[in-house]
């Protein structure tokens, strides 16, 4: 047998972490067709059988928002794989289940992997699991994904579930009286349309409709029944006297908080995270802490890049000398000596600063220190005409561009996003340095050194 | 102008993407929301639902609490 499998969770939830725990980290790694969103997939085979994973974006809502919701929304609607996993975080259920209670709508065959389940308990929270998965209608399974606990039963789950989809009823999403009946409504005239309710389920249309959803509009535009479900739209509006969107959020978390009543019980007490925020965002340590934390990084770069870059210089110098030693023919030797070797040499020295800068900035960014830096640095980015968020993109601009574009999908504006990526080539990538050298020294002969020096050490500090 | 304690959230002045959106957050009405750190004239952070979230200063003025004593 050979099932299709979707991860989906939050962003920062350990979902990569399953990944790569269920595919043994071998992982195809590609492009979303015609999306600059990163597609990862990988196989694992379990108890004969054979599971292919995709790994979607990190989401915290299922609207159309931003590319990653659309992405993650399209793949399950359109695409149906047979399970999917939703990867919850056990000690922030409020707002991780937010996205459970869009998967239901969808009718997706969810098995949900509750993450972080040791940090969960270490906070001191009781969660009665059986309930959990009653009240949802869908499996559960705590998991620790750094230590690889729970991965088993996880695989079981998926397969036990891939083998009764279909079978069993799906569990429906209830907003109460008037909206449930004005979604049922508007339910049977979709039904109508064969071709929509042929791909899509049509009380989740029906509830996206109500929400003003512009992706699922757009879906409608040609139906024939359009007239009609645009009419109970606006009916709604009138009946529920306020905005529907508004309404409906708050029902969901409503339902959620209902669940959470009855499953689980536990304070939170004051995180060690609250702490730090208080010292990193206050208003007379936030800058010095947050030029502290750069020049670290900068410095950690060069200096622990510099040993490494001698050692590839020096073995590339080695390899020519050698070369121009034992090769007759001068022009051959000069070849292999200066074209070759030299060249090889010259761009693999840039090898180990790129590969530290991005080192570091993954600590950074695993120690979420990255969400707070974009906080500090709004107010700056927005006077320049900027996004808080593009201040993540230009900062991995000094390492590399091309990450660096990649890295604006979180922007969910397309204005900001398109503004983000035409200005971050101007930020100076490490690997322009060769070219500073080259052109000054062009131009500038022997005066070349200082201002080489001052554009380099804006690149690498 | 700080807001210490807790507020419970009432009504937001704005266009209907942003209720949405915020809405999605968590920010419903009747939630409680206490701020975190607030540094004007620069963004807001917000408990919200057990989850901390940045607001811009614009976006934040837009929603309306009222205190609910100090928690």
């Amino acid at each position: 047998m050979k099932i299709e499998v979707a991860l989906i969770g939050n962003p920062n939830m350990g979902k990569s972490l399953i990944f790569n725990n269920l595919t043994g980290g071998r992982a195809h790694v590609g492009n979303w067709p015609g999306k600059i969103v990163e597609k990862k997939t990988g196989r694992c085979t379990h108890k004969g059988v054979e599971m292919e994973i995709v790994d979607l974006p990190g989401t915290y809502s299922l609207t159309a928002n931003s590319i990653d919701e659309l992405i993650a929304r399209n793949y399950i609607v359109e695409e149906k794989p047979d399970v999917v996993i939703d990867v919850v975080e056990a000690s922030n259920l409020e707002r991780n289940l937010y996205i459970t209670l869009q998967l239901l709508e969808l009718e997706a065959n969810i098995v949900i992997a509750l993450n972080k389940w040791d940090v969960a308990q270490d906070l001191g929270y009781e969660i009665d699991l059986k309930e959990l998965s009653n009240l949802l209608g869908v499996p559960v399974v705590p998991t620790v994904a750094i230590a690889r606990k729970g991965m088993e039963e996880l695989k079981d789950a998926v397969s036990e579930a891939a083998g009764a989809k279909g079978k069993k009823k799906m569990p429906s999403v209830s907003y109460g009286g008037k909206i449930d009946e004005l979604v049922s409504r508007m339910a049977r005239v979709l039904m109508m349309d064969e071709e929509l309710s042929g791909v899509y389920p049509v009380r989740w249309l029906a509830v996206k409709i109500l929400e003003g959803d512009g992706e699922v509009l757009r879906l409608i535009e040609k139906s024939p029944v359009r007239q009609d479900v645009l009419r109970i739209a606006s009916e709604a509006r009138d009946v529920l006297e306020e905005d529907p969107e508004a309404v409906l959020a708050e029902r969901r978390y409503s339902i959620i908080s209902e669940i959470l009543k009855k499953v689980m019980r536990g304070a939170r007490p004051l995180t060690l995270s609250d702490l730090l925020d208080k010292a990193l965002l206050s208003r007379r340590l936030r800058i010095p802490i947050f030029l502290a934390l750069w020049w670290a990084l900068f410095r950690f770069t060069y200096d622990v890049s510099a040993l490494f870059s001698d050692l590839i210089d020096m073995l590339f110098s080695w390899l020519g000398g050698l070369a121009s030693t034992q090769i007759d023919n001068p022009q051959l030797a000069s070849l292999v000596a200066d074209g070759i070797f030299g060249g090889l040499g010259g761009v693999l020295v840039f090898l180990p600063p790129i590969f530290f800068l991005f080192f570091g900035l993954s600590i950074l960014e695993d120690s979420g220190y990255l969400a707070r830096a974009a906080f500090v640095m709004d107010r700056v980015m927005y006077k320049i005409g900027l996004h808080g968020r593009s201040f993540i993109p230009m900062l991995i601009g000094f390492g590399c561009n091309v990450p660096a574009v990649m890295a604006t999908r979180t922007i969910d504006r397309d204005e900001d996003r398109i503004l983000t990526i035409l200005t971050n080539p101007l930020m100076s990538c490490s690997a322009r340095l060769p070219i500073y050298i080259l052109i000054g020294s062009a131009v500038l002969g022997s005066y070349a050194s200082t201002p080489c020096t001052c554009l380099g050490s804006l690149s690498q500090l | 102008m700080r807001i210490e304690g807790g507020g419970a959230l009432k009504r937001r002045l704005m266009d209907m993407g942003l209720v949405r959106r915020l809405a999605e957050m968590g920010f419903t009405r009747g939630a409680r929301v206490r701020v975190l750190h607030s540094g004007p004239p620069g963004p807001v952070l917000v408990m919200v639902r057990g989850s901390r979230v940045a607001l811009g200063r614009g976006v934040a003025m837009k929603v309306l609490v009222s205190p609910l004593g100090v928690a």
